[in-house]
């Protein structure tokens, strides 16, 4: 047996498995390894170099879950590399026998085990081994040594005189074989996690852990992968995981492989355990298969639930506080839908399970909503909801309007929000979701905010949401405007027109929100009216030369006083002064004498007189004035005042000037 | 950086999604809020990436990306789906969809589905 080894060294020692792997500088930025890593596909790691000394190693596992985990990719991004790198990388002499270095790599801790072994020859780096690539080639060497076993049985066969010789030769081989085979199988055997693969047979092949057994409590030899599946999940998950493998298979595109393997559950609970089952896709002469790895994460869950539960209540006060607009509005949205819409759904339907697939449409479509906004709660209960509403489609009986009618009366969206509202309720206060016109955070509550994201956040999760609570406080005026593009674009939709655009110019000016929060606040009229009866449907837009779309500018400066500007214009069909002053008369608000002896613009002013326009009109003016005067009164609240210009069939604007204080 | 389309009947959905794609020098094209309007939209934009949401009124994610993969079999689709639709996701993957994304989505998550599907169409 030493005879072979003398004859070949040089196939028997690591050096001759060495690649070259890229280097960073310990100067480099994450962003330069991001790329890297990115445009290299298939590099599975990367080495810090400093003055040609390995300083560290960073593999792309480990790289990509950290910027994975929260923040991971703001915080490290513009950091250097050494934040994130392995200081003590395996380092391995060029001529370490090969046997050797898969004991040595059996033996580092789990999560460092798939990790590239550096290797240096004098003392000097020179490149590294890819653990992946040191399996192959053993397997690759097993195979060739099978090969020559087989020819060598032939000559067996052929020289009688020879036989005894090559025996010998044969045994050799045969325990170089098994030598190398349980150094690979140890290394998986430690790993504390279990492997196994299959193809597209599904048999589990003969290579699986020994940490299978312990994990899923029984050996694994022959046993088909489907057959475990219906053992170890519930029926309705088998079957879609069965499919999922099914097409994986089929498919013929790597990118949709990983698609494919993305669609498997990654958790499994069995007995007292839970298990994390992730998926890679391995190909093993040219045949497509799937390695499972299993991993005992019954602890983590236990401790990350209680975690998780804290960081989601945060997330869920941030979203609330960041977006209040929105948020509140999908929360009243849903109060209406259960308790008007729903029945008007249900009456228009032409039949009972047209209604049916309406309401479970938009009860699908709040539970998106919900959890976007990060109350997952409430997203949990609507999930329950469009099950049960799923289960009505799916039984095909018969329905009546009048059995769906009943069941949306259980309903009850007090319930469905209640966990979720409560959470917010008891750290923003009572009044936060009830007044939906105007928000009040003292500045008491944003420091206790504060302190409670500081007591129970990580630094990382601090850092990224302490600036958006301090940002409550202070707001440039140009992104309290832009938030209206979301508002213009939601009253677009409702009037079914098209979505103007939304342009903020002007200077960066630094308020502090609450100060000014009722000014902006009443703006949503003027940005109403703007989209109501400003900007003309698109036919009209076309009909009078314009672009199809319109356009809404919000202008924002700072005059000689240290007022603040604001002027938002729109490029409509303006007000025509003529029916302005018809309406006046008509209504008696001034007499014909009175009015003769105004200017066109003061004429225009008439809009903002208590009482110029009620609901009840309906002509094209019709709500021209509502919430005119109610911007007007928190702009003079301010001391502030507002002026409107108008062109007929060109454009109005408004400007506003408020004190900076 | 692509053009992309994006399709859901829900504006705070698009709202999110359009948010993170235009922060990340992506161009939105065009958007939907069905899939009917989806399929005119596509013939007219050809955008390079459409993100199709699956349960929509008129016409449902399903049936525009068959739609759509008919007359475009190289269309990049991925699918935005909720939570416990593994079925039609898989149902969409099998017809032609490209990769997919599970609501609620994280920045990151969006980003690299759409960086995977433009690196695998060129």
């Amino acid at each position: 047996m030493n005879n072979t080894i003398v004859k070949e060294p040089t196939e028997e020692i690591i050096g001759n498995l060495t690649i070259e792997i890229p280097s960073v500088l310990s100067t480099d930025t994450s962003k330069t390894l991001y790329d890297l890593f990115e445009s290299m596909p298939g590099l599975e790691g990367v080495v810090v170099l400093e003055g040609g000394y390995p300083l560290g190693l960073i593999m792309r596992n480990l790289f990509f879950q950290k910027m994975a985990e929260q923040f991971g990719f703001s915080i490290y991004m513009n950091r250097p590399v050494t934040l994130l790198f392995d200081t003590s990388p395996m380092i391995m002499d060029y001529y370490t026998e090969i046997s050797k270095v898969g004991i040595a790599a059996m033996n580092r801790p789990k999560n460092n085990l798939y990790d590239f072994i550096l290797v240096s020859k004098d003392d000097v780096y020179i490149g590294a081994v890819s653990i992946r690539l040191f399996l192959i080639e053993l397997s690759r060497k097993s195979d060739e040594k099978l090969k020559i076993l087989n020819l060598q049985h032939e000559n067996l066969k052929k020289a009688n005189e020879q036989e005894i010789e090559l025996r010998k030769t044969v045994d050799e081989n045969n325990k170089v074989i098994q030598l190398k085979s349980a150094s690979v199988k140890n290394l998986l055997d430690h790993a504390g996690q279990g492997f196994l693969s299959f193809g597209d047979n599904y048999i589990i092949e003969d290579e699986y852990s020994f940490e299978c057994i312990n994990i899923i409590g029984k050996k694994l030899d022959d046993v088909c992968y489907l057959d475990l599946v219906t053992e170890l999940f519930p029926a309705e998950n088998a079957a879609v995981q069965k499919l999922t493998l099914k097409s994986y298979f089929n498919s013929q595109s790597e990118i949709k492989d990983d698609a494919y393997l993305h669609l498997l559950p990654r958790e499994c609970q069995i007995g007292h355990q839970t298990i994390r089952f992730d998926y890679k896709r391995i190909e093993f002469f040219g045949e497509k298969k799937i390695m499972v790895i299993l991993t005992d994460i019954t602890e983590k869950v236990v401790m990350e639930r209680h975690l998780d539960e804290e960081g989601r209540n945060q997330r869920l006060v941030v979203k609330a506080l960041t977006s209040t607009d929105e948020f509140k509005r999908t929360i009243e949205e849903l109060y209406d839908f259960f308790k008007t819409d729903a029945y008007y759904i249900i009456q228009n339907s032409t039949t009972a399970s047209d209604a049916l697939n309406e309401i479970f449409r938009c009860v699908h479509t709040f539970k998106g909503d919900f959890a976007q906004f990060g109350l997952h709660n409430s997203s949990k209960k609507l999930h329950i909801i469009e099950d049960n509403l799923q289960l009505m489609l799916n039984s095909g009986g018969e329905l009546g309007k009048e059995t769906i009618k009943s069941m949306v009366e259980q309903i009850d969206s007090a319930r469905i929000t209640a966990e979720d509202t409560m959470v917010i309720s008891n750290i923003l206060g009572e009044d936060f979701l009830q007044e939906s016109k105007k928000i009040t955070i003292s500045e008491d509550n944003i420091r206790e905010i504060q302190l409670s994201v500081i007591r129970t956040c990580g630094q990382r999760q601090c850092a990224e949401i302490l600036p958006s609570v301090n940002k409550l406080r202070f707001k440039n005026i140009k992104v309290l405007m832009d938030q209206s593009k979301d508002y213009v674009e939601y009253i677009a939709e409702r009037l079914s027109k098209t979505v103007p655009q939304f342009i903020v110019t002007g200077e960066d000016i630094w308020i502090e929100k609450d100060k000014y929060s009722k000014v902006f606040k009443s703006m949503v009229h003027l940005f109403r009216n703007m989209c109501d009866h400003g900007i003309e449907m698109s036919d009209e837009r076309l009909a009078a030369g314009k672009d199809e779309v319109g356009t809404i500018t919000c202008h924002i400066e700072e005059d000689s006083y240290h007022n603040i500007v604001i002027k938002i214009s729109d490029d409509g069909r303006g007000i025509d002064a003529a029916i302005i002053k018809e309406k006046a008369l008509e209504k008696g608000l001034l007499t014909k004498e009175q009015l003769d002896r105004l200017s066109e613009k003061e004429i225009i002013q008439i809009i903002f007189m208590q009482g110029f326009s009620t609901k009840s009109d309906v002509s094209t003016l019709s709500g021209r004035g509502v919430g005119m005067t109610a911007v007007k009164e928190a702009i003079m609240h301010m001391n502030g005042h507002m002026e409107m210009e108008t062109v007929f069939g060109e454009g109005t604007s408004y400007i506003i000037t408020i004190p900076k204080i | 950086m692509a053009r992309i389309m994006i399709v859901d009947d829900s504006l705070i959905v698009r709202m999110n999604l359009k948010k993170i794609l235009i922060n990340s020098g992506h161009e939105v094209v065009a958007e939907a809020s069905n899939g009917e309007e989806a399929c005119l939209k596509y013939e007219e934009c050809k955008p390079d990436v459409v993100t199709l949401d699956i349960t929509m009124p008129k016409m449902d994610g399903i049936e525009a990306l068959s739609k759509i993969c008919e007359e475009d079999r190289d269309a990049s689709i991925i699918m935005i789906s909720a939570l416990g639709q593994e079925l039609k996701i898989l149902e969409a993957l099998d017809k032609g969809a490209k990769h997919y994304i599970v609501k609620p989505f994280k920045e990151s998550d969006v980003l690299n589905k759409i960086d995977t599907v433009l690196k695998a169409a060129v």
